[in-house]
Order: C-alpha cells, then sequence, then structure tokens
C-alpha cells in the first residue's frame, strides 16, 4: 500500500527539524566496533587456519567432485529467497572444469559464503540468483542465508547460476564481492582471436593451461593478442623442481608498450592442473617466444582520409563511453592540491569560473578527432586538461595546456554544452583570448547525418535520468562548439550511451592516454602521525 | 613506522564514532533518503576509519573525511545493487517504532522532490551545521555551488 503523507509542517525550516528529530533516532551500532573487527578477525582467521582448511577443502573436492568433472548439472541447488532469511552476499569464481562462451545459458559456479559459518557448507540455504543483464556485462549476486559460527575459510559450493539469455559477448560480474569483480570475460571476436603458441607442449596440455588462465583472469585472456605456454625449463637443461608438470603462460599484449603478463601452471601428474603468480624474471626461451609473436606496430604511411580519422574517432569515442566511470579505469586522474594550484595559476586564477576539479590527460586522441593526422603523429602534446564547473552544472568548460618543456602552448578553448536544461548560462568574465559567448553553429548538413537543427536545446534528443542517488545518468545526445587553433569555430555532436558517471563524462572527449597518474579511489586519509617515523 | 598504541587507537575511534556517527549518518540519509542504506553506508564507513585506526593522526578533524567516504560509498553503483540484495529481505531493517516511522516516510517523501545534492547540501549546512566550505569538500564541490543547491532545495521545499 502506498503510504500516504500525513505531513506536519508547513515551512522548510519546519521540515528540517522534523527531519533533524526523526534522523536523530538513528541506531548506532552497538557494540560500536561490532561490525569492524569482525571482518579484521575473520582475515587473521584465515591466515591462522589457512593450512589445516588447506586439506578440509581438498578432501571436500575429492570427495564430492573429482578433479576435471564438470558442477552437477540439472538443479541450480538455490532455494527460494522467500523462504529463507537473513540473506547475505556471497563470492563465486567460475568452475575451472567447465567450459562456458558466448552462447552459454547455464554457469557452473563455485560459491565461498562471506559470513562465518563454521566451514559449513551452505547446501539449502543457496537462494535464488540475483541478476542484473545489461548491455556489456551480466552482473550476479549469491546470496546465502547467514547461520553465523566461528570464522575459518567457508568450502567452495558447485551449483548452477541460469540465465535467462546467452552471455554474449558480456563479462560476468560477481558483485557480492567487494568491490564487484570481473569472473568471465568473452574472448576476443572471431578475427581477432589470440595466436596460441604452444612451445613444447602438445595441444591438449597447452590449451587446458591457457583455460587455467582463462579462468583466472579472464580479462587479461581476452585482451591477449597472443599466448605464449611453455616448459618452465628450457630444453637440453636439468630442473630440478616438485610438479612433473611446470610450465609458464605469457598473455602477449597487443599493444608494446603493455608488459606481457605471465602465469605459472603446475599439475602432479604431467596434466595442468592450477594457476599460480609467476614470481621473478621470465626465462630466456620464454622471451625469445614472446618476442616472436609480439606484433610490430603499425606505422602509418600517410594521412588518412577524413572519414576514416573520423570512423577512428568515433571508435574511441565508444571505447570511451562504454567504461562504466573513467576515474576507475584508464582515463583521467584527479590531481592533487598543489598541481591544482599550479594550474588553476596557468588558467589565469580562479576568478574566471569556479574550477572545482583538474584533470590530468593527453589531447591525441582530441587532436586525432578534431586535427589533421599531422599534428596527431608528429606532436606529442601532452596537456594538462582542466574542467570547469561549480556554478554551472550545465556548462562544462575544457580548456588544454601543453605542459612546460613542450612546444609553444596551444590552447583550445571548448564549451560543451549538455542540453536539456533551461538554465544554462556562460561566465561573464572569461580570460582573454577566449572567444565570444557560445554561439549556435548555421544550420548544416552534417556529414555523419546526425542531427542538425540544434536551434533550440529543446530539440535535442536528450535523455537524461537519475535514481535515488543521484548516479546511473544518461545522455543520448550532446553537443559542443570549439575554437581551433585558428581561432576558427567549430562544431560537433555525438550521441553517448549507456553512460553511468557524469562527472567523467566530459573527460572521455579528451584524455586517450593518461600521463600523470594520481590514485585516489578514496578521500585522502589525515597525514600520518609526525612522531611516527 | 611504529604505531599507534592499540587501546589508544581504540579509545579515539570510539571517540570519534561517538561524536561523528550522527552526522555521518545523517549525510548518509540525505544523500540517498534511504534509512536502511544510510545505516549501511555510515557503518562501512566506520569500518574503513576502524581499519586504520592505528595509523591516522587523530588530532585532525576526522568528519570531513567520514564524510568524503560517506559520499564515495552512497555514489557506488554496484553496492547499490548489493544494498537490494540486503534489503529485500530485511524490511526491519531499521530500528524505528511504528510512529518514527510514520514520520520518517512523510520526510522521505518531501525530500524525495530534491536531488541527492540539494538534500545534502541543505542537511550539511541547516542540520548537519557545517559551514559551505566544510559541505562543498563533502560534496566534492564549491561553495557556490553549496550555495545554489541549497537555495534551490528551499525554494523546492517551500513550493510543496
Amino acid at each position: 500500500m502506498r503510504h500516504r503523507p500525513s505531513r506536519s509542517w508547513s515551512t522548510p525550516e519546519e521540515l528540517l527539524e522534523e527531519w533533524a528529530q526523526v534522523s536523530a533516532l538513528a541506531r548506532r551500532p552497538a557494540p560500536a566496533r561490532a561490525r569492524a573487527p569482525r571482518r579484521i578477525i575473520a582475515g587473521a582467521a584465515v591466515a591462522v587456519a589457512a593450512l589445516s582448511l588447506i586439506a578440509v577443502v581438498a578432501v571436500a573436492v575429492i570427495v564430492t567432485r573429482p578433479l576435471g568433472v564438470a558442477a552437477p548439472p540439472g538443479p541450480t541447488a538455490t532455494v527460494s529467497a522467500s523462504v529463507l532469511h537473513d540473506l547475505r552476499p556471497a563470492t563465486w569464481r567460475i568452475d575451472p572444469s567447465a567450459e562456458i562462451g558466448p552462447e552459454s545459458t547455464s554457469v557452473p559456479v563455485l560459491l565461498t559464503e562471506r559470513e562465518c559459518a563454521s566451514a559449513q557448507s551452505p547446501e539449502g540455504r543457496v537462494a535464488e540468483p540475483l541478476i542484473e543483464y545489461t548491455a556489456d556485462s551480466i552482473v550476479i549476486v549469491l546470496r546465502v542465508q547467514m547461520i553465523g559460527g566461528d570464522c575459518p575459510s567457508n568450502p567452495e559450493f558447485p551449483m548452477t547460476v541460469e540465465l535467462s539469455e546467452p552471455i554474449g559477448q558480456r563479462t560476468l560480474i560477481d558483485a557480492g564481492e567487494d568491490p564487484p569483480t570481473e569472473r568471465w570475460a568473452p574472448r576476443a571476436p572471431t578475427g581477432t582471436e589470440p595466436t596460441i603458441l604452444c612451445g613444447r607442449h602438445d595441444e591438449d596440455r597447452c590449451h587446458r593451461a591457457v583455460d587455467l588462465v582463462a579462468a583466472e583472469a579472464p580479462a587479461a585472456v581476452a585482451a591477449a593478442s597472443a599466448i605464449v605456454v611453455d616448459d618452465a625449463c628450457a630444453q637440453y637443461v636439468l630442473c630440478d623442481r616438485f610438479y612433473p608438470f611446470m610450465s609458464v603462460v605469457v598473455l602477449v599484449p597487443a599493444d608494446r608498450t603493455v608488459e606481457p603478463l605471465p602465469f605459472l601452471v603446475v599439475g602432479t601428474d604431467y596434466w595442468p592442473e592450477e594457476v599460480r603468480e609467476w614470481a621473478g624474471p621470465l626465462p630466456e626461451h620464454v622471451v625469445e617466444l614472446v618476442e616472436s609473436v609480439r606484433v610490430e606496430p603499425t606505422v602509418p604511411t600517410g594521412p588518412p582520409s577524413p572519414a576514416a580519422d573520423r570512423d577512428r574517432a568515433r571508435d574511441r569515442l565508444t571505447e570511451l563511453t562504454q567504461l562504466t566511470c573513467f576515474e576507475e579505469t584508464e582515463g583521467a586522474q584527479q590531481i592533487d592540491d598543489s598541481t591544482h594550484d599550479r594550474v588553476v595559476e596557468l588558467a589565469g586564477g580562479a576568478g574566471w569560473a569556479n574550477i572545482d576539479s583538474v584533470w590530468v590527460g593527453e589531447v591525441r586522441w582530441a587532436l586525432s578527432a578534431f586535427g589533421s593526422w599531422e599534428v596527431l603523429e608528429e606532436s606529442d602534446e601532452s596537456a594538462l586538461i582542466v574542467r570547469w564547473a561549480g556554478h554551472y552544472p550545465q556548462a562544462l568548460h575544457l580548456r588544454t595546456f601543453t605542459r612546460a618543456g613542450r612546444p609553444p602552448i596551444t590552447v583550445k578553448d571548448y564549451e560543451l554544452r549538455v542540453c536539456g536544461d533551461p538554465t544554462w548560462q556562460t561566465p561573464s568574465d572569461p580570460p582573454s583570448g577566449t572567444p565570444p559567448a557560445f554561439e549556435r553553429p548555421p544550420d548544416a548538413p552534417h556529414p555523419d547525418g546526425l542531427r542538425t537543427d540544434l536551434a533550440d536545446c529543446s530539440e535535442l534528443d536528450v535523455v537524461r535520468t537519475s535514481d535515488d542517488s543521484g548516479m546511473s545518468f544518461e545522455y543520448k545526445v550532446m553537443s559542443f562548439t570549439y575554437f581551433d587553433s585558428d581561432g576558427d569555430e567549430q562544431y560537433a555532436e555525438v550521441r553517448f550511451t549507456d553512460i553511468a558517471c557524469q562527472e567523467h563524462l566530459v573527460i572521455g572527449w579528451l584524455i586517450g592516454h593518461l600521463i600523470e597518474t594520481v590514485s585516489e579511489t578514496e578521500a585522502p586519509l589525515p597525514t600520518q602521525r609526525p612522531d611516527s617515523e | 613506522m611504529p604505531e599507534l598504541d592499540s587501546a589508544d587507537a581504540d579509545r579515539r575511534f570510539d571517540e570519534v564514532f561517538q561524536t561523528c556517527w550522527l552526522p555521518t549518518f545523517r549525510f548518509a540519509l540525505a544523500w540517498t533518503n534511504d534509512w536502511p542504506a544510510a545505516e549501511d553506508i555510515a557503518q562501512d564507513a566506520f569500518a574503513r576509519l576502524w581499519t586504520r585506526r592505528q595509523t591516522i593522526d587523530w588530532s585532525k578533524p576526522m568528519l570531513p573525511w567520514l564524510l568524503q567516504v560517506t559520499r564515495r560509498l552512497a555514489t557506488d553503483r554496484f553496492r547499490r545493487l548489493r544494498r537490494v540484495v540486503r534489503l529485500a529481505d530485511s524490511p526491519a531493517a531499521t530500528a524505528l517504532d511504528s510512529d518514527a516511522r510514520l514520520r520518517w516516510l512523510d520526510l522521505q517523501v518531501a525530500m524525495s522532490t530534491l536531488t541527492p545534492v540539494q538534500r545534502s547540501a541543505l542537511v550539511l549546512t541547516a542540520v548537519v551545521g557545517l559551514d559551505y566550505d566544510s559541505a562543498a569538500v563533502a560534496l566534492d564541490t564549491t561553495p557556490g555551488a553549496v550555495r545554489a543547491a541549497v537555495s534551490r532545495a528551499r525554494i523546492s521545499l517551500a513550493e510543496q
């Protein structure tokens, strides 16, 4: 039944007074640290009990599901959530003995209960999974009824998650994990399958080793252009080792600037059974194999056609906008306060507009989209990218500066306008050299066939939504004008879909590669105690 | 690097918990307009503080940090999904009695007309008692934007 308001206030002040009174009724966790220490204690208990639990888990695996045998098909072993209570998220991973692909609708997984349960099996306590289907991912939350108990590690529980649609080219994400973790990613589409070089192994062992690694690092495997597998021991060399099967699997990315990612795969019966982290440098014979499969970068032989350039820009934009949040990826990163101040000074002081954040990135991609190809390839203009916002939530102003010591400063001023809100306005005090106020370009046929009737923002096909927590914004069409280095006004329009991170959306326009990384996933804590040296 | 004595760190944590729990919860409540979610988020913010209690400088004010963490936790889209998991099966997640619950539902309906930023700006300045600069830090915006949000929030509430 819908609640019928029975308000007892008539002014905002009275409402706030009522809000203050009710919010003061919030219960405080009792005891205050009841929640936090338990996590820590659980972690410690895991460490302490690790050795004994390895044996327990190993026995459990052998008894319930011999290695190499797929999880039991059919019933998903879940119970209706309506008959369970105290459900808590559990983590899961793809059953390494199972094979899934884009066409799969059943996902064999190994569930691990996160809550303390005295290492009891969750059988009979697993609720129906919660599954969220999106364009690029399938988010799965598995839940287990909490029973309480001590906090050693809980055993893995094999079960099958039934999907209502095939996986397709989507990643599987475990949102019961904190943070949510990717558990499986599709391989590269046909035509870009990674080349697998099997070294001295036969195909069965080689591909089994690759599959094991794929289960552990699906995204890395999907991104690899080649995979090298070979015995860890060089040919004609006697190696003293414990495992009959002991091989290196190296994921070789297409980008030569990215280091290959090696894994150690071992087995007790000359058969790959387990993936481990590779420690130390790669053996020389493996390095030779890696070098043999690395693809030389393509050197452009001349300027591409404008259409190709545009397509490339659009592809890049698509790639960027498919990211859920640039802050969490390779996009721009917010810089620290001292650099912020320096940039503000560079920009002519804070009086021009409210600078609420400063980002560092590279304009390489922007040049590829809006400038000539020659500029893109011959110039390595790293730039500071400054975003102005603040008072003008609908007007985001971007300006770029080349770094100190770089070629002469090229300033590009952008005014990016998110239409749909009539309160938009332009700052009244732009710095010198900035072109005059925003003006709509004349209606003209657009080469891409996008909308050109832009006399009024309300005519744009803009969709903007948000939920209660203020996220999940979605912009379908955005347009902006910018002024190129010759001072000529240019116009561009682009369509975005599935934007989930408004604050970082604009940055996607300009940022190709990060040149200065300041990781700030959390607010900085107060500094270390001065006497703690 | 020597760490703070464990007992001393615990005591500091308790002090901060006593003074900062309510404003942290209120901020989370304002942002989410969701009582159980706010409890959950405030707890997580303090859990993060707990894990760092032996290495931080307790002479510095902790509330700004807690508010920033709270905001980031509240905007975690995956957290929202997990929250669904918890709340769907825990309808009695709040400790409110029936009368208080009805009062809250009234408030929730009224505040739902505001954006999260407007609600948070209003609560931080009018209820928690922060100045605009501090509220701006918590909301990762400028004092001017906070003023604008508060103004719009008041206008919106007055029009109801």
